[in-house]
């Protein structure tokens, strides 16, 4: 189990910077999900880590060593890929050995860590399949048996779960999740999906553009996010961005959204807005706190009128959309509490977990 | 409207006419050839006068010719020798070229890879002959000045069926090259980054990973290459003429000898036959054992 | 071997492309740099890799001594008068330009009814096709020879270029490439009350054209660079092909002065270099697509 350190790395491809001098500290046993949408430096960062793609700038430290010219099989690192990467005339067996029985390790020794690697992913009656006989879901396992059997430093996994239909995918998130447990080895796990990085991971890192937006934990990134490209980011659906014109009256600060809309900014809050007056800025705030008139309960919540234009019933909740200054806002209301589409219907909007949002830096207005 | 059945009509029609010119092409100068050929090897005929019943006469002369014993001998051992350099040498400049990244690198190896493909045989053999001459060679020449003995390339019976297998390589590296070109850049990329993680690299990635993953490759290039090579004519001819002896001679040298030199016709039908019949025994052969070494997704 | 990271065996892999790439090239730059050379030097030894003497009579001889000498005139050494290269330059070019032609026109016709028309009987006749691609030529060379002496044809360039034209690999070729043209255009014609003639004619054979290429330049090497049916059916020196006449010239000269015969060679390669020049992206990449499958 080793600790991961990125120190300014950059990676550039004739021309085109795709990682730009970034900084990671990852510690021993940690899961940490590098996520961000596609062409933002997250799979060449792994790769680089794992040794597949030369750095141009910066070290990588694995552990105590910098490993930027060390090649991958020495670097002590397994990887799971996206495609599972199984060698196709192996069968499972030969696929989950081959690297062991490279390096020398006994037949005993060998089958030991098979047969372990194998019960933890219940791919026992697998062993002497070839990966075409396999499903998919089976392939995946034996793909993570081929990287758990190296006992490897660190875990790398380049979205794992992407090839697979969206129940698997569910399934072996908790599968995966449950291994992390038992096994305890660092991850860096990659994905373009918010929902693995917030269930998996202990950090999580999100990436736009060869560069880092915010690293923090599940929960910090959901309460707190630092920048609106992270706040819409994380969190399905996404947070509503709103244009408002910032007020202050007195002492309180108000947020024009729409001709008769208004929300008052908590109170806690005014030092901290107050600066933003006069100026147009972005309310954001999540369809979850956005909900059918509900009695309050802190000082924030605020009740206000508008039209549902749409509704789509998810179940456990229905999904309200209503218009705001030409936007399409989203909230989300208990079934029976929504009105019909097209009329009108009392909100409370839970002000305590809304952000401002500067549009000129596209920055969150800190409330540390 | 569409007129459906019409249509169909019309596809008929045109489909007769359009493959008819190369139909009865084939018919004319292939299919019927054959049969033909067939037929023409239980007789005796000279052209010049009229056919007189053999029967299997000739594939009896055949099996007991010692001439016809050396040079299908001669003939096998090339084409196996043939098929096993290229593969070798067509294989390695392939996996060799992966790490030449520059284009115009690239394009200057498969230029000069692939050119003496676009020659012919006989040219090739030409100058080859010149190259390789016992007294005046050039090989012989360089090999003296380093102090090696300079070899009979081409007057020894030992040598010359290898002289003219280093030629014919020499032309046909190409195609074997191209070949594995292809079927390397087809290779699934995200199992070779697995092999380099897993510590399979060097000559071992080539044994467990390139080799099986290009073994439909390898398979074509040996039936296709030997089934060339066992047809070899231009290069012993041109180099030897077939000697010293027979020790250079293949068995469509052995055709033009008996068919069109000793005017035998039907003896030399008898010779192409059986040459075929050896080409289509081996390929057999080889698809047969394919299932034991040949790997397919 | 992605990508050698050490330095050594970065450098072993380009030692041996480069090592193998001048086995190639030496014999090519002798037979060049000797050609330009005096005939009596040509066989010199130690042998000189690069031109020094740039005799351009040569070729000058290797074209025109035939010639030139029924008129009385004599250029060079004797042996070369008795080869006259220039007819058979232009025997060869005959000869290929028609079996090339001959071929893309059939073989487009044929593969594209076997690949989008429908008659009964087409997979027995494409069968046919098929299994006799896989019939080496010298199975029916003495019928074709025998056929030819019966028509005439047995010292000629027409019996040469006729039995080329037919291929069965010309027809696999071409079908296979109308094969992945999509069939919607062919519905998209039919909307628009194109007939089947016309579906063909402006459709597939334009869009075919790739293949084409690629079959012509394959067909145009070949019959450039054959030997052996040539050898076969033609007696006479005019009717000579260029390889032929290479082979004619070599004999008359043994080891006198071989740089007239390597003019000769040189000469006969320049038609495949510019092919492969004008078409080697087509080519390669032709090939390079059927040896996917193996």
């Amino acid at each position: 189990m080793a600790s991961i350190q990125l120190r300014s790395l950059r990676k550039t491809f004739e021309g085109v910077e795709a990682v730009r001098g970034i900084d990671i500290d990852i510690a021993q046993r940690e899961f940490v999900a590098l996520v961000g949408p596609s062409g933002c430096g997250k799979s060449t960062t792994l790769r680089m880590i794992a040794g597949l793609e030369d750095v141009t700038d910066g070290q990588i430290v694995i552990g105590d060593r910098v490993v930027n010219d060390v090649a991958p099989k020495d670097r002590d690192v397994a990887m799971v890929f996206q495609n599972y990467a199984l060698y196709p005339h192996m069968n499972v067996f030969q696929n989950m050995s081959i690297a062991l029985t490279l390096r020398k390790l006994s037949k005993a020794e060998i089958s030991a860590r098979v047969a372990a690697a194998a019960e933890i992913l219940g791919i026992e009656d697998l062993m002497d399949r070839r990966p075409k006989q396999l499903s998919g879901g089976q392939r995946q396992r034996v793909a993570m048996g081929r990287a758990i059997v190296r006992n490897p430093a660190v875990f790398l996994f380049d979205e794992p779960l992407s090839n697979l239909d969206a129940k698997l995918r569910v399934q072996m998130r908790t599968e995966i999740k449950k291994i992390h447990r038992r096994v305890q080895t660092t991850v860096v796990y990659v994905t373009h999906d918010q929902v693995e990085a917030m269930t998996l991971a202990d950090r999580i890192v999100v990436m736009n553009a060869g560069q880092i937006e915010q690293m923090a934990p599940p929960q910090e990134m959901y309460d707190r996010p630092v920048s609106r490209f992270v706040a819409e980011f994380i969190g399905s659906p996404s947070m509503n961005i709103i244009p408002c014109q910032v007020r202050r009256e007195g002492a309180q600060v108000w947020l024009d959204l729409d001709d008769d809309l208004r929300l008052p900014a908590p109170g806690g809050r005014y030092e901290l807005y107050q600066p933003f007056a006069g100026r147009e800025m972005l309310f954001g705030i999540r369809p979850e706190h956005i909900t059918e008139q509900r009695p309050h309960v802190s000082e924030g919540d605020c009740d206000f009128s508008a039209d549902v234009s749409v509704l789509e019933p998810l179940g456990v909740d229905t999904m309200v959309f209503i218009e705001i200054n030409g936007r399409e806002v989203c909230g989300r209301a208990t079934p029976r509490s929504v009105a019909g589409e097209g009329a009108r219907m009392r909100f409370t909007a839970h002000m305590d977990h809304m952000h401002l949002i500067d549009p000129d830096t596209d920055l969150v207005v800190n409330q540390q | 409207m569409i007129d459906v059945a019409s249509l169909r009509r019309t596809k008929t029609i045109l489909g007769y006419l359009f493959v008819a010119p190369t139909i009865i092409g084939i018919l004319v100068f292939t299919a019927g050839p054959i049969a033909f050929s067939m037929i023409l090897s239980l007789f005796y005929w000279d052209i010049l006068s009229p056919m007189k019943y053999a029967g299997i006469e000739h594939y009896r002369w055949l099996a007991e010719d010692p001439v016809a014993r050396t040079v299908f001998q001669n003939t096998f051992v090339f084409g196996v020798v043939v098929v096993v350099l290229q593969n070798l040498l067509g294989f390695t400049l392939a996996l060799c070229m992966r790490n030449v990244l520059n284009k115009y690198f690239r394009f200057f190896f498969r230029s000069v890879f692939f050119m003496p493909l676009l020659m012919s045989g006989a040219t090739v053999s030409v100058f080859m002959a010149y190259f390789f001459n016992t007294d005046f060679g050039i090989v012989n020449y360089y090999l003296s000045i380093i102090g090696l003995p300079t070899v009979p390339w081409v007057s020894s019976s030992d040598v010359v069926l290898l002289t003219t297998s280093i030629v014919y390589t020499w032309q046909h590296v190409g195609f074997t090259f191209i070949l594995f070109l292809g079927a390397f850049s087809t290779l699934p990329t995200e199992v070779l980054d697995a092999a380099d993680v897993d510590g399979i690299t060097g000559w071992r990635k080539v044994w467990y990973l390139y080799l099986p993953l290009v073994s439909p490759t390898i398979f074509f290039a040996s039936v296709i290459g030997f089934i060339h090579a066992v047809q070899v004519f231009d290069h012993p001819y041109v180099l030897t003429r077939g000697g010293p002896g027979d020790s250079n001679r293949t068995a469509v040298m052995m055709i033009y000898d008996v068919a069109f030199k000793d005017l035998e016709f039907g003896y030399g039908s008898a010779v192409a036959i059986a040459l075929f019949a050896v080409i289509f025994v081996a390929t057999m052969l080889q698809f047969w054992a394919q299932k034991k070494w040949v790997f397919y997704e | 071997m992605n990508r050698l990271r050490d330095y050594r065996g970065q450098a072993a892999v380009y030692l041996y492309l480069v090592a193998i790439s001048v086995v190639i090239l030496v014999p090519l730059l002798w037979v060049v740099s000797t050609s330009l050379r005096l005939p009596v030097e040509s066989y010199s030894l130690p042998p000189k890799w690069l031109p020094t003497d740039f005799r351009w009579e040569n070729y000058y001889e290797v074209l025109f001594s035939y010639y030139l000498e029924k008129e009385g005139i004599f250029v060079g050494s004797q042996a070369s008068a008795n080869v006259p290269f220039l007819h058979m330059m232009k025997n060869s070019f005959v000869v290929c330009f028609f079996v090339t032609f001959g071929q893309i026109f059939f073989c487009a016709f044929a593969g594209y009814a076997f690949a989008r028309l429908k008659f009964p009987g087409k997979d027995v006749l494409f069968w046919l096709v098929l299994a006799t691609m896989m019939i080496p030529i010298q199975v029916t060379i003495i019928p074709i020879y025998i056929l030819l002496f019966n028509m005439g044809l047995h010292d000629t360039l027409t019996g040469l270029i006729l039995p080329a034209i037919p291929s069965a690999f010309g027809t696999f070729l071409m079908r296979q490439y109308y094969l992945r043209i999509p069939s919607v255009l062919e519905e998209a014609m039919i909307i628009d009350g194109g007939t089947q003639w016309q579906i063909f004619w402006r459709v597939y054979f334009p869009l075919g054209t790739p293949g084409m290429v690629v079959l012509g330049i394959l067909a145009f090497n070949y019959h450039w660079n054959e030997f052996f049916r040539p050898l076969i059916l033609l007696s006479t020196d005019s009717n000579f092909t260029v390889p032929l006449g290479i082979v004619a010239l070599r004999d008359y000269k043994m080891t006198g002065s071989i740089s007239v015969v390597l003019a000769g060679i040189v000469l006969s390669i320049i038609p495949a270099l510019c092919i492969y020049l004008f078409g080697q992206k087509h080519l390669i990449e032709g090939l390079l697509a059927g040896s996917v499958k193996g």
